[in-house]
């Protein structure tokens, strides 16, 4: 036998059994020293065969020791039996009530945010700070802005922002906003915003319920309008409706900006509204998903990281109305 | 006859539920791991019968608290040899950790594992003998699972087959058997 050649498989279990005489077994461990996977592998199978069939050694208890056994279950089950059938039956409705109310508990101590809008695309440096972390960090395209989160552009940033209710927003260059407050009822959102630096344009669709932007001067209310809001350092804000109307409640007093009016209004003051129209640069409408192009991000946000909202001024692009 | 679709998992599960039938399964799936282990452990028959009948309570305690399923045997195999020697431990005066001796004890061949793959691999074996056709069947059986261990002549005689033919049948089965048991994962 060439030391090369396979071992057939009888030869082999009867090697692994001990049934060879020493030639044959010399002639196999030499082939198997030989490193021949295949027989190899048919002596591990073989091996493994034997130790288990060496179980059918294995004595059982005597008959009367394996019916104690089996009767130990019926001991078992007159300790527990009624405590096993109560939990079955009466005391689970109640622990569903309770894990119920556990959650309930954990989730008022510790609200999970809640989706408040996503960020469609953006330009230039563009930064979110999530309630969870508190550190401002590079906006990335398509991320899920929750509830308490802000966001604020650089000098040459703008972000456009997508409501769970289909209204959208764009800030312009220098602009800081954080979504305070997203949450739907009766099948309308309502949604708060605070605007602190820049200019930010708003639509609102028609027939929106609770849209609310607040600034430290005052708070605009509109149930459907296409308007801009700039708030400058000091928080003088100044509105511009192209569409619609929104109302303005001040310190001061609560006036009605319809189409084509501006208003401007300062901390405790109240609304100054100029009837005509102003003419203001043409925003363009954004889209969700339109295609613009979502710069990751780009390192040319020029405001420190410790930067206040007041620093981020000048303000915007976008037209701020004459008094 | 064992049902050898049935998994520890879902035994434990149906045990738990009260199901004595399944309990009966589990029981005769280990009852032999158990009490060899406890012979192994050097008990007497008797010894060995008192501890096995321990062990089964314990396993019925903690039925519900045995996360890994996969693991049974093995456990079972530790806590027969915990029960040996705290039987062992009342008798005599042993200084040490009782478990530190035990491992110190045992060889690798008759770790908890070891011992516990030993007696899934019968069970799997059966299950794939029980999907050869005879005379395979019959001749892997007599020649691996009977207690009495026939001689070929016997086995020979029993098949009606010529006995100088058995030992290629037998390399036939055999792989069969392999083909069988590589298909269950062995």
């Amino acid at each position: 036998m060439d030391a090369r050649e396979h071992i057939p498989f009888e030869t082999l279990a009867d090697f692994v059994e001990g049934r060879l005489g020493m030639e044959t077994e010399t002639r196999v461990r030499t082939h198997l020293a030989t490193g021949c996977t295949a027989c190899g592998e048919n002596v591990r199978f073989l091996e493994r065969l034997n130790r288990a069939a060496q179980v059918v050694d294995w004595p059982a208890p005597p008959a009367r020791i394996h019916r104690k056994a089996l009767n130990a279950l019926k001991q078992h089950d007159a300790v527990l039996p009624g405590l096993r059938k109560v939990w079955s039956w009466r005391l689970a409705p109640l622990a569903v009530a309770v894990i119920a109310v556990a959650i309930l508990v954990i989730v008022s101590i510790n609200p999970q945010p809640a989706y408040a809008a996503s960020l469609v695309s953006f330009n230039g440096g563009v930064e979110v700070r999530l309630t969870s972390t508190g550190i401002w960090q590079p906006a990335v395209p398509g991320q899920v802005l929750p509830v308490g989160t802000e966001i604020r552009t650089g000098a040459s940033g703008e972000a456009e922002l997508l409501l769970p209710g289909g209204d959208h927003l764009k800030l312009a260059s220098s602009a800081q906003i954080q979504l305070d407050r997203a949450i739907r009822t009766d099948g309308k959102w309502q949604v708060v915003i605070n605007q602190s630096a820049g200019g930010v344009d708003y639509w609102v669709e028609p027939g929106s319920e609770g849209y609310s932007l607040q600034t430290s001067a005052g708070e605009i209310n509109t149930s459907g309008a296409h308007f801009q809001v700039s708030v400058e350092s000091g928080g003088a804000t100044s509105v511009n409706v192209e569409e619609g109307e929104v109302k303005v409640d001040t310190a001061g007093g609560s006036e009605t900006i319809r189409h084509g009016q501006s208003s401007v209004f300062s901390p405790g003051g109240s609304p100054t509204t100029r009837p005509e129209p102003q003419s203001t640069p043409e925003p363009t409408k954004p889209s969700a998903g339109s295609g613009q192009s979502n710069t990751p991000h780009v390192p040319e946000f020029t405001p420190p990281m410790d930067t206040t909202p007041e620093q981020l001024l000048p303000l915007p692009g976008l037209g701020t109305p004459t008094p | 006859m064992e049902d050898y679709s049935l998994t520890d998992d879902l035994l434990v599960g149906q045990c738990l539920a009260g199901d004595k039938s399944s309990w009966e399964v589990l029981l005769r799936r280990y009852e032999r791991l158990i009490y060899h282990t406890a012979l192994r452990e050097g008990a007497t028959p008797d010894e060995a019968a008192d501890v096995f009948q321990s062990v089964c309570l314990i396993w019925l305690e903690e039925l519900g608290r045995i996360r890994d399923t996969r693991r049974l045997g093995a456990w079972l195999v530790t806590t027969t040899r915990r029960e040996c020697w705290a039987r062992w431990k009342k008798d005599h005066t042993v200084e040490g950790d009782a478990m530190t001796l035990l491992e110190d004890r045992a060889g690798e061949e008759s770790s908890p594992e070891a011992l516990s793959s030993q007696a899934e691999d019968a069970l799997l074996l059966q299950a794939g003998l029980k999907e050869l056709a005879d005379p395979c069947r019959t001749l892997l059986h007599l020649l691996y699972f009977e207690p009495k261990h026939p001689s070929y002549s016997v086995i020979a005689r029993r098949l009606d087959i010529p006995v100088n033919s058995l030992g290629p049948t037998r390399a036939r089965c055999l792989q069969k058997l392999k083909d069988i048991l590589g298909k269950k994962g062995w």
